[in-house]
């Protein structure tokens, strides 16, 4: 073995202990979950806690699928997620695009606007768009229009930030080159912007995906009735308060719930890689 | 004229959905504030012009001011620790030799995936609970004193620290793996020839690269931070389950001594006002904001 | 540029407005009841009401946050439900608010002459009756049969202080409660004849009977956990055989038996000072009619129809039942399930000496100042007397800008 390879076994096993250590640790509160949605005693606390339990069970997560709407919640959450994302997405790239890349008036001031609009405590938001939406034409209280565009209307600030942020990285000659090679605007930014931005067309679509799923104070105030919910509207339903509510089911919907979005990230893990290097300049 | 108008074509849809979503109710929540919307005139109430400011002022007392100077510590040593933290992570998972990366960063990630308020009543029931909780059924195998973890103001600050680094720090190691991707690997190859230092890489390479790119993430977390009402709420101010920690950040204090009145018009002055302060907040703390030219 | 990109972005903004008014208004057979509370019970409404009235279709909805959603939507008849079922303690908020219909309107007083009075006297907010009783609930105390035998269970305050100092070790408590909790202490505050809001919604934090009760009950901490005193600590200890006696609600009963706890019910400690016994807040469950849902003489019929069929202690009775509280009407305790109901029975004796909830808007605010009083003397040792009068000003202030 060279010193070279040498180097970077070491390199790896430290990078592996780290990890593994690290990863564990966060895990904890997760473990201590999944234990007790494997439970079968109505208990989120008890006095000798081990992490595999005395009686392991899937009776609660059958329960979930039995007694609960499961399905249609996840398939209102699909529904909302994929609305939600096309919306702020469509919405938000023209818009990160030009404040990127045109000089024009008012630019600064939308910019810095964007930001500080954020700012508001969400709290009274609430109230304000329930009027909003009860006093239209058509009332969009209990539709899932209305609440895609809240959630797009509050997810579309970061999702041009974030992208705005990020096509500043991308240089310019690689467009000016494509526009001399005679693509119009669309092809330049289909084709070349939005491939060199794939981490952050990445990045903003998970936020945005993980925001709609884990989103529940607008969507049990703004939909009646448990065939309406989302995953996690239910999920609150579901909670575990003192009077009721069993914490092994609460803890199962929980780790159900967050599972799709893991195998999102799963998934999403090969094109977190930037095409900037393989397509870039030096190509 | 159309080349002129373009910009402004672009951006419209996104800014009259912003405008609906959340220009209007700041708006709204302004027009509130001037009226005396309370239980006694929930349906038909009046303006009344600025008589909400002048009693919201009362708020701002001792307890208001103590709870500001939390709430700036509590902002502060959140984004030091998360980008800090954030930044090491991301870094190794960058780093050449690493195998299972995807793997790796799909673990970090889980606690993202859980819906906040859940994690936090995991947290608080199932790790920092006197009696059963993790925490203390640890030490007393260990034969150490059980620890009141949410009692005393400095260890329910640091716990409330922990869980708020656990639920933000996957977005910012998301966000930071992301921005380390942007970065063209021959700038480091250039800087290699003079010097192999981590910390110079880091300084003149990675942070200066990186910084477009995570600037609006790091802003809208610090927001996120300094309006955090769930951890602090929910870990020890729960009606009926306070923990007797005296820590009450900006929102919380607000929430205890304006939205619990239920008069709409007196708690929407608040919100206007608490609205100012992180403006202001915001803009003396950064540059970025200030100086028209920031890239 | 990119006029495609545009065309797309507003083509999608339309399309997915399109798509999503999927609207599902209330149609006009449906009578819709939202209600907080567990499956059993809403079944057992939905089947009692869906078989005398067979034409009508009864939708019971589950509502999180029952109560903030009504602020918002009550007045709007799209969007509002035509009854919602919870306790009694918000009418005099939404009496105030203006969504609610007097349940006098639909029946008469004379209807509602087997019902307890003091469940009647709970859900009336300024002389007007807004609620229809259905069953009530209060804590109790409640120990283990096999760490406390029945003829030792104390039957003062005194007795249960001497018996927590002799039994609280280092592995178990003779007694816990939730002592730093509004809704536990007032059971203390009214053992010595104060209250938390007085008859005519004044706060009572300062009140000398209030820090007479407060300052009695500092010793008791000493024998129970401190810090974190919340349900889930002190319910676990309790189940786990931890904890031989505690004052919990009836919604503990079916947990402990499925634990193997022999559980008994014993009457509320007395007062040595006042003789009174420890007397908790009670809380009465029972059906509100919205105004909007009164937009026909046809509705109001059947409004008035439901209601009457309601004053018949059937329902009431499988409710209690099912959920270990106690029927509202006296002629249900004629009823042999019922008398032979040993948790039910302990219910409605605890209830003759229990204190229903203030209705009073100003409650909402007492909530939440009374448990910060709560836990600046419990938990952080404050000055009784200074953090009472703090409290009592800080309360004032609160209400005070209520308006």
């Amino acid at each position: 073995m060279t010193k070279k390879q040498k180097q970077k076994v070491l390199n790896r096993i430290l990078l592996h202990s780290f990890f593994i250590s690290f990863i564990l640790l966060t895990l904890i509160p997760i473990l201590y979950a999944l234990t007790i949605s494997l439970s079968g005693s109505n208990a989120l606390l008890s006095s000798d806690f081990t992490f595999i339990p005395q009686d392991i069970t899937l009776a609660n997560y059958q329960s979930l699928f039995n007694d609960e709407p499961l399905i249609l919640w996840l398939g209102n959450t699909v529904i909302l997620a994929i609305s939600t994302l096309t919306l702020a997405l469509s919405l938000a790239i023209p818009t990160a695009y030009v404040l990127s890349r045109l000089r024009f008036h008012g630019r600064f001031s939308i910019f810095r606007g964007l930001i500080l609009l954020n700012a508001f405590p969400a709290i009274l938001s609430m109230f304000a768009i329930y009027r909003l939406f009860s006093t239209g034409p058509i009332s969009l209280i209990n539709t899932r229009l209305g609440l895609t565009l809240v959630y797009a209307g509050t997810m579309v600030i970061f999702a041009i930030l974030n992208l705005k942020g990020y096509f500043d990285t991308i240089p310019h000659e690689i467009e000016d080159a494509a526009r001399i090679d005679g693509g119009n605007e669309w092809q330049v930014i289909t084709r070349i912007v939005l491939p060199l931005a794939k981490p952050a067309m990445v990045v903003t679509s998970v936020l945005i995906l993980i925001f709609v799923w884990n989103e529940y104070i607008f969507a049990v105030t703004f939909m009646t009735g448990a065939e309406n919910y989302t995953l996690a509207a239910g999920l609150f339903s579901l909670q575990a308060g003192e009077i009721s509510g069993s914490w092994p089911i609460f803890a199962a919907a929980a780790l159900l719930t967050s599972l799709p979005i893991l195998i999102v990230f799963l998934f999403i893990q090969k094109y977190m890689i930037s095409g900037l290097t393989v397509g870039g300049v030096k190509g | 004229m159309l080349k002129k108008l373009t910009p402004y074509l672009n951006s419209l849809p996104a800014l009259i959905l912003i405008s609906l979503i959340i220009l209007f109710p700041i708006g709204y929540t302004f027009y509130i504030s001037i009226t005396n919307m309370n239980i006694f005139n929930w349906f038909e109430f009046n303006v009344v012009g600025l008589v909400n400011y002048e009693r919201a002022l009362f708020v701002l007392d001792s307890g208001f001011f103590r709870a500001a100077f939390i709430t700036l510590i509590w902002t502060g040593l959140n984004m030091v620790l998360q980008l800090l933290i954030a930044f090491i992570i991301a870094s190794l998972l960058n780093h050449r030799d690493i195998q299972l990366k995807g793997l790796y960063k799909t673990l970090l990630l889980i606690p993202w995936a859980i819906p906040g308020y859940v994690s936090i009543l995991l947290w608080r029931t199932g790790m920092f609970n006197t009696q059963f909780g993790l925490l203390n059924q640890w030490l007393r195998a260990f034969n150490v004193a059980p620890v009141q973890w949410l009692s005393t103001e400095w260890l329910a600050f640091t716990s409330m620290l922990v869980v708020n680094l656990w639920l933000a720090l996957p977005f910012m190691i998301m966000i930071m793996d992301g921005a380390l991707q942007s970065i063209d690997r021959s700038y480091y190859e250039a800087l290699k020839l003079d010097s192999n230092s981590i910390i110079k890489k880091a300084r003149f390479v990675t942070i200066p690269l990186m910084k477009p790119a995570i600037t609006p993430a790091v802003i809208i977390t610090l927001f996120t931070t300094f309006k955090q009402f769930d951890v602090v709420y929910l870990m020890i101010l729960q009606p009926g389950q306070r923990t007797g920690a005296d820590i009450q950040t900006i929102i919380t204090y607000a929430y205890e001594n304006a939205f619990i009145t239920n008069n709409y018009g007196y708690s929407s002055a608040i919100s206007v006002i608490i609205f100012i302060i992180l403006i202001v907040f915001v803009l003396a703390t950064n540059r970025d904001l200030r100086s028209e030219k920031n890239d | 540029m990119s006029r495609k990109i545009l065309m797309i972005s507003y083509l999608l903004l339309f399309t997915s407005m399109l798509y999503a008014c999927n609207s599902s208004n209330n149609s006009e057979s449906e009578f819709i009841i939202w209600h907080d509370k567990e499956d059993i019970v809403a079944n057992l409404i939905d089947e009692s009401l869906s078989t005398a009235f067979p034409d009508v279709e009864f939708k019971l909805v589950r509502r999180e946050s029952l109560t903030e959603t009504l602020k918002l939507v009550g007045n709007n008849p799209s969007t509002a439900p035509d009854m919602y079922m919870f306790a009694h303690d918000k009418v005099g908020l939404f009496a105030e608010i203006g969504i609610l219909a007097p349940i006098t309107d639909f029946i008469s007083r004379e209807a509602l002459d087997d019902y307890y009075p003091f469940t009647l006297e709970a859900a009336t907010y300024q002389e007007t009756l807004y609620q229809l009783p259905l069953y009530f609930e209060t804590l109790l105390f409640m120990y283990n049969r096999d760490r406390l035998n029945a003829e030792d269970v104390p039957q003062t305050t005194d007795d249960l202080l001497v018996y927590m100092q002799q039994n609280t070790d280092a592995r178990r408590y003779a007694f816990v409660e939730q002592h730093s909790n509004a809704y536990y202490s007032a059971g203390w505050i009214h053992g010595f004849g104060g209250r938390l809001l007085d008859q005519n919604g004044m706060p009572m934090l300062d009140d000398e009977k209030t820090i007479e009760a407060l300052d009695y009950h500092l010793q008791f901490l000493d024998y129970m956990p401190v810090g974190q005193a919340e349900y889930a600590t002190v319910n676990t200890l309790f189940y786990e055989r931890q904890a031989n006696s505690i004052i919990g609600g009836p919604w503990m009963v079916p947990t402990a038996r499925e634990r193997g706890i022999d559980l008994g019910f014993a009457p509320m400690p007395i007062v040595n000072e006042t003789g009174l016994p420890l007397s908790p807040y009670a809380g009465i469950q029972g059906l509100h009619v919205l105004k909007v849902a009164v937009d026909t003489p046809e509705k109001k019929a059947l409004i008035q129809d439901i209601l009457l069929h309601l004053t018949d202690p059937t329902l009431s009775i499988e409710l209690a039942l099912a959920s270990g509280s106690a029927p509202a009407q006296v002629s249900a305790y004629s009823d042999p399930l019922i008398q032979e109901n040993e948790l039910v029975m302990a219910m409605r004796n605890a209830a003759e000496n229990a204190i229903p909830m203030p209705n009073v808007p100003e409650m909402d605010i007492l909530w939440v100042t009374a448990n910060d009083f709560l836990v600046n003397v419990n938990l952080q040792g404050k000055d009784l007397r200074e953090a009472a009068q703090e409290a009592q000003n800080r309360t004032l202030e609160l209400i005070d800008a209520m308006e």
